[in-house]
């Protein structure tokens, strides 16, 4: 059950990370009206990513049995 | 190379061929199986978010929950569990996806996206290795989320797979409960979540995968874990066997293409497709598993 | 003999925690557990480091196994 929790905080998550814009767009070519983009996340993204990262970080640190 | 090593890398070779055979049959380029996608598509689907091009009910996905639970069942191994840090586990889960769609893929579309010629990709694999050795990092100093116990009841375990059958019935019936709405169901009119194989062989491919996967143990962040912490390669050659069987079919089906630009639903904004993946990495190894292996539930019930 | 339950653990942990004993140089370690994969792990582990396994309990979701060198 545990894991089924992670694939519902998947699914979840991919729902609050659409309606809240942090999602990386994907590269996109030069069109007649806008140069080529090389696509990736937006600062919010970036933002989140980061502090993933720290959170994880934490969690690591903390959960430690010892 | 012993027999368990010789299994899990031909299921690697024939989980790659099916991948790219989806893309033949519809599903998006070098996202022929992709865990965090398809669930961000099934999020889509049911309207816990409105982006019109990721919205579909992925039978891949549905077929994967299954395919495991069902063979984890025939072979006895079926036993529902929890308790150990759930709603910590759902918000780590919450994390991965957050690194999977900075980096537009989870790692097994890492692989499919190599295996496409994207090289874009390569760096995420790197940002991939280096979480994961950063999780091992952890687990040695004694990382522990705490012990999982078996439930005095199958129940609990079942409900995953009930969900997704449930979800597979509204899939078939095309009942639209919010017509006003357009949904849900909804599905994208165009973009990724437009791009789909027919039901019956997405739900196919996800049952064999997840039997594959199931009975092989089969886990990528497992890969380079194991390799780092006790020199063992037997999950990696899983990896190995994805990613080369994507790649000879890519090759026979000409969807090879090799570079940094022009890749499909990918960027090259690299420190982001590093550390993207980094989160992916980091958290599945803390969680015990990838993306692929909590949605095949070979951890618990 | 040392004894090791690692009972509801996520994979990899028992297999870190037996390998922490096994490089401590303990000859004789009990381990009891409760699902198939950290069986089949654990007595790699255990084997790939020269000891031999001895299932006392080996049911799909319930083992003990002793590894001696």
């Amino acid at each position: 059950m545990d894991a089924a929790a992670v694939v519902i905080g998947m699914i979840v998550g991919a729902g609050v990370i659409h309606n809240f814009g942090l999602a990386s767009s994907a590269m996109a070519a030069a069109t007649a009206t806008a140069p080529a983009t090389i696509g990736g996340p937006n600062i919010f993204g970036q933002i989140a990513c980061v502090a993933g990262i720290l959170i994880m970080l934490v969690i690591g640190y903390t959960y430690r049995e010892e | 190379m012993d027999r368990g090593k010789w299994l899990i890398l031909v299921s690697g070779l024939i989980i790659g061929a099916i991948a790219v055979t989806l893309v033949k049959l519809g599903n998006p380029p070098n996202m022929g199986f992709c865990i965090a996608c398809f669930e961000r598509d099934i999020a889509g689907a049911l309207g816990l978010h409105r982006a019109a091009v990721a919205q579909y009910m992925r039978p891949e996905i549905i077929g994967l929950v299954l395919g495991s639970a069902l063979t984890a069942l025939f072979a006895g191994e079926y036993r529902a569990r929890g308790g150990s840090a759930t709603l910590l586990r759902f918000f780590m889960g919450v994390f991965m996806m957050v690194g999977a769609l900075v980096f537009l893929g989870c790692p097994l579309r890492d692989i499919l996206r190599m295996a496409g010629g994207d090289y874009n990709a390569v760096v995420g694999l790197f940002g991939f290795i280096l979480g994961v050795g950063t999780g091992v990092f952890f687990l040695k100093q004694g990382f522990d989320l705490g012990r999982a116990k078996i439930s005095s009841s199958p129940l609990g375990g079942l409900i995953m797979p009930a969900l997704m059958l449930f979800f597979l019935y509204l899939l078939l019936k095309g009942t639209v409960f919010n017509p006003a709405d357009g949904g849900p169901l909804f599905f994208s009119q165009k973009g990724p979540g437009s791009m789909h194989a027919a039901i019956a062989f997405s739900l196919g491919a996800g049952l064999i995968v997840g039997f594959l996967a199931q009975r092989t143990r089969l886990c990528l962040s497992g890969g380079i874990r194991d390799f780092i912490l006790i020199r063992d390669n037997t999950l990696l050659l899983g990896f190995i066997g994805i990613f080369i069987g994507a790649l000879v079919l890519n090759i026979a089906f000409g969807l090879f293409k090799a570079g940094f630009a022009g890749q499909p639903i990918a960027h090259s904004n690299h420190i982001w497709n590093f550390l993207g993946l980094y989160l992916v990495g980091l958290t599945a190894t803390l969680l015990g598993g990838v993306p692929f292996t909590p949605a095949d539930s070979v951890r618990s019930g | 003999m040392e004894k090791l339950d690692v009972r509801g653990l996520s994979c990899p942990i028992p297999v870190i925690k037996t390998k922490k004993l096994i490089d401590q140089g303990l000859a004789e370690i009990q381990i009891v557990g409760d699902s198939a994969v950290s069986k089949e792990n654990v007595s790699k582990l255990a084997r790939s480091c020269g000891y031999t396994v001895v299932m006392k309990v080996d049911e799909k979701n319930n083992w003990e196994m002793e590894i001696k060198k």
